[in-house]
């Protein structure tokens, strides 16, 4: 059963419209994560179902609940801002504490569950202390271990991890995935990083411009996006332009005939979409039926891939990521070299321009 | 006023630019200093050099009814038009720093326009509106409320003066305030009142405090706005030394200003050293 649904909810600032009729349904215990560039809508979005914002129109329930003219304290909701806002003239154990006082939990009860609090985020130690003589990543787990020590309905994440660095942001992702987990922590989290929404959550929607472009688990939006939007958004993506001449057939504009897995393109024009590590560089490698060739105009070492771009006669790039299996395998390759690029027709999928 | 709370100055390497603060500093403080000495001269008449050093200007200062008198009302009217302003500019604050309505650039520029028209000015008109008001409630209503050289009269002309100061203050510091605090109280159940109860009052307690001292002290001193508003019996201390004045220039005078300098200088520091004032500019 759905235990947070959003149901045509819009948000506008004058003639300005800032999220544009988004409708979803959030599962019990389930992760989401609202992802899009700057201004797309996924914060306001948040701040809609946390009553911090007030929708202009559409409806938001809470396990079938209509929350929409509930004011913020009265939804039940943890919310971890982004940067924090932890009380700074109060403790470690106070901060966490807040919620619960607010909820007229005895003194006793608020002080056992808050140091269950402490303890799930590894900061026991630390309650008497004031959050500015805590480190970043120390805050951030003060602020989730608030958000969480009052039993919310809902967990409401903006940007969690923004301020911390990238290693840190590693640790406090998998730590943030376990407590929501083991918690069942119905959690809406809003990011503008792609790679942290697809690694976290259990379903993630793109926004776009106000508007859902996409929604589904990970593999799925990643493997079939929906739109250019979200095949360029998330993850990277190859878009070579042309025409769908006929079942599986796709003709590039330099007039090559390319198959493709067909499941109904109807629309001619469109772009032939290929992820850059389906894409093999060199040889005529067996079964690989599409085929371009073009010389290498970059190569660049990631570590433990190799990031390969190869002009076409046409002019487009394409490209490619290798594997570094083998230690020195990036070297054999060279500048200015021709090359092909291949990959299976499974492997791509034509999106429809308009 | 805001360098009495500022920890000492660091400079750059600017040699030019250290001596033009110890010159504005010696200006500045140079009358004080001035003050405070011809307060300790033996002389009836202030000449220099002085004759010799003594205490008695304190003694004469104390021991004249009007100076005691002045003091104790000058202290009354100065808590209650900071009692007054701290009940309508920290509303008037929050309102202006937190809402959004019709009309809050009028209501800032009205809260903040004591400010700009000069004391005698705003004096003036207030004593002519207590006359009328007077007249109009003894004819029409037959009630006598004395306005016009009344402590009351003058608390709400002193209200006028102290609650810029307030609402400006307070405002500071509602805005330097991170908004998301108030957001968070909210979030974890706390009503709009527990919210400003619990985090905003806290966090916003230095500008408070600042509000008040600056209150307290804008009463304390103001003459110009005083000068029609006082009646017998009911004489401030500055327009009690300017009186005094008329007729005498002896140590006697110097020592009232060398007590109500400290009466000031102790209020800011003891605020200064509980709530870090210079937080809340």
């Amino acid at each position: 059963m759905a235990d947070i649904v959003l149901s045509r909810v819009s948000k506008k600032y004058g003639r300005h419209v800032t999220v544009d009729d988004v409708s979803l349904e959030i599962a019990q215990g389930e992760l989401v994560a609202l992802v899009g560039p700057s201004g797309c809508g996924k914060t306001t979005t948040l701040r809609m179902v946390a009553g911090l914002t007030e929708a202009s129109s559409g409806r938001i329930l809470f396990g079938g609940r209509d929350v929409s003219s509930l004011p913020t304290y009265r939804r039940n909701t943890g919310m971890v801002f982004q940067g924090y806002a932890l009380f700074p003239h109060m403790t470690v154990a106070d901060n966490i504490a807040f919620g619960l006082q607010m909820r007229g939990v005895r003194a006793g009860e608020a002080a056992r569950r808050v140091a269950e609090a402490l303890e799930m985020v590894r900061l026991a130690p630390y309650a008497d202390r004031f959050p500015r003589e805590l480190s970043g990543g120390q805050q951030q787990r003060v602020a989730l271990a608030r958000a969480f020590a009052f039993k919310p309905d809902a967990l409401l994440l903006d940007e969690p991890l923004s301020a911390l660095d990238a290693k840190l942001r590693q640790q406090v992702r998998s730590e943030i995935r376990r407590l929501q987990q083991s918690l069942g922590l119905t959690t809406i989290f809003v990011t503008h990083d792609q790679e942290e929404a697809v690694s976290m959550a259990d379903r993630i929607v793109v926004m776009n411009g106000g508007r859902i472009e996409q929604a589904g688990t990970p593999q799925e939006v990643y493997e079939k996006p929906a739109t250019r939007f979200v095949a360029e958004f998330v993850g990277l993506s190859n878009l070579i332009p042309g025409t769908v001449e006929g079942a599986g057939r796709f003709r590039t504009s330099q007039g090559t005939v390319l198959q493709f897995c067909d499941d109904g393109v109807v629309s001619s024009r469109g772009h032939l979409v290929v992820r850059p590590e389906k894409i093999e560089i060199g040889g005529q490698a067996e079964g690989h039926l599409n085929s371009l060739s073009g010389e290498i105009d970059s190569i660049v070492f990631l570590g433990p891939l190799t990031e390969i771009c190869v002009r076409l006669p046409g002019g487009e790039r394409i490209t490619a990521h290798r594997q570094n299996r083998r230690t020195g395998g990036a070297q054999a390759l060279r500048l200015g070299q021709k090359t092909t690029v291949a990959w299976a027709p499974e492997s791509g999928f034509v999106l429809a321009d308009g | 006023m805001a360098g009495l709370a500022q920890s000492p100055p660091r400079f750059g390497p600017g040699f030019s630019l250290r001596i033009a603060a110890y010159f504005t500093f010696a200006i500045v403080l140079f009358p004080l200093i001035a003050v405070i000495w011809v307060s300790f001269f033996e002389n009836k008449i202030i000449g220099f050099p002085p004759t010799g050093y003594t205490l008695k200007g304190y003694f004469n200062a104390w021991s004249l009814g009007r100076f005691h008198r002045g003091f104790v009302l000058s202290v009354e009217v100065g808590l209650m038009a900071t009692a007054a302003s701290l009940l309508l500019g920290v509303p008037a604050a929050i309102a202006l720093a937190r809402k959004e309505f019709a009309g809050r650039e009028v209501v800032h520029s009205l809260l903040m326009s004591p400010l700009v028209v000069p004391g005698i000015v705003s004096g003036a008109a207030i004593y002519m509106f207590y006359i009328e008001t007077e007249a109009f409630l003894d004819e029409r209503m037959h009630v006598s409320l004395p306005l016009a050289g009344s402590l009351f009269g003058l608390s709400v002309a002193h209200t006028l003066l102290a609650l810029p100061w307030m609402v400006r203050l307070v405002t500071a510091s509602l805005i330097g305030m991170d908004i998301q605090l108030e957001e968070a109280a909210q979030s974890l159940g706390a009503t709009p009142l527990r919210t400003f109860w619990h985090v905003t009052l806290p966090n916003i307690r230095p500008g408070i405090v600042a509000g008040c001292v600056f209150s307290f002290v804008v009463s304390f001193v103001d003459l110009e706005k005083s000068l029609f508003l006082v009646g017998p019996g009911y004489t401030t201390l500055p327009i009690e030394m300017i009186n005094y004045l008329e007729w005498n220039i002896d140590p006697t005078i110097a020592a009232v200003a060398t007590m109500q300098t400290l009466v000031i200088a102790v209020a800011l520091m003891i605020s200064d050293h509980f709530f870090n004032l210079t937080r809340a500019f």
